[in-house]
């Protein structure tokens, strides 16, 4: 049987989102799992990064580019999605690149993951850190 | 804008004694002390312990009473005492990061983590304590000038407002109303005498309602 508009924009991901943009993404979950392998390829898990965001200033309306990475996975390569209000780390690369050291970052409690599951994508929003 | 001549009244004492011999002294590393309003700052200027106390004359009354044009004037001054601070989230990122963590200890660590939003609130909580401990302290009754210059000494209001959110950090705003009273000599002003002065007198010369610039038309 023939995969509707939808399985395919699904598949798709495989290239627009685990493709040669890709950049290693290692997700932990609030009890301490790491969740570091694609579960459709059983490769290490990949995502779209975006390292910078940009939003507006609520007081004066101007928008303001933020260090907040933005993550964009393929639902079907996780074994378990992040859920607003959970406490979820994720580590990307400090930079661009595959072999770049893993910096982590926490779910923002502001913005939660936003859906995407028509298509199958989710994206998250990262808060930086400081060591405690 | 500072002229040549200027009486200094009281109030402006008090609110440099504030900033100088109140709440600068007591800083200690816990906050910062800044002496005028300002528009806008970064949210990393104020971060943790960065964090600042800002102060500036607000208003006052001058209630009339019998004798006042002769002597001096009772002046009822409000100051606001501004506190700002900022936090980014925190966590145990040596335990988070380190590969040999079990993933209890990594659980454990993420449980533990603090939001900024929270960190902030405690540390503004903490501020607005420190503030008002150090204004409301018996020895700074009189605010830091010598004894009898100010009277009624009083926090009145405390306003902590909404947490905003500034790119990576969280960014939370109070303010504390103090009031106190002090008695304001009026001595008049007797003007700047600068280098040259400017006349202000609009004269033009065909004018006929002369120096207004303004005709009036005749039918």
């Amino acid at each position: 049987m023939a995969l509707n508009l939808r399985e395919r924009s699904e598949q798709d991901l495989k290239f627009s989102l685990e493709g040669e943009w890709a950049l290693p993404v290692v997700l932990i979950d609030p009890d301490g799992n790491k969740l570091d392998t694609n579960q459709n390829t059983g490769e290490p898990l990949t995502g779209q990064v975006l390292y910078d965001s940009v939003k507006d200033n609520p007081q004066t309306g101007a928008p303001v580019v933020t260090n907040k990475p933005v993550v964009t996975l393929r639902r079907s390569s996780l074994s378990r999605t992040p859920e607003a209000g959970e406490k979820w780390f994720v580590q990307i690369p400090v930079d661009p690149s595959t072999t770049a050291t893993l910096e982590s970052f926490q779910l923002d409690k502001e913005r939660p993951p936003e859906g995407g599951r028509s298509i199958g994508f989710i994206r998250i929003y990262l808060r930086r850190v400081k060591q405690s | 804008m500072a002229t040549d001549f200027m009486n200094i009244m009281q109030f402006q004492n008090v609110r440099d004694s504030i900033i100088n011999n109140v709440l600068g002294p007591a800083e200690k590393g816990r906050y910062r002390t800044v002496g005028a309003q300002r528009q806008a700052k970064a949210a990393e200027e104020i971060l943790g312990y960065k964090r600042e106390i800002i102060t500036y004359y607000h208003s006052g009354d001058i209630p009339k009473g019998a004798g006042s044009n002769a002597g001096q004037a009772q002046h009822d001054c409000s100051f606001r005492i501004e506190l700002a601070v900022a936090m980014e989230n925190e966590a145990n990122l040596a335990v988070i990061n380190d590969p040999s963590s079990t993933i209890e200890q990594v659980g454990a660590a993420i449980q533990a983590s603090a939001d900024a939003s929270f960190l902030a609130d405690r540390s503004m909580d903490e501020l607005i304590a420190i503030a008002y401990q150090i204004l409301m302290d018996p020895k700074n009754y009189d605010l830091g000038l010598k004894p009898g210059s100010v009277a009624n000494r009083w926090v009145s209001a405390i306003q902590k407002d909404d947490v905003i959110t500034e790119g990576e950090y969280v960014v939370l705003t109070a303010s504390i109303l103090l009031t106190c009273r002090v008695a304001e000599d009026v001595v008049g002003d007797a003007g700047v005498s600068g280098d040259f002065t400017i006349d202000t007198v609009i004269d033009q010369p065909d004018d006929d309602v002369e120096k207004t610039g303004i005709t009036t038309a005749t039918t």
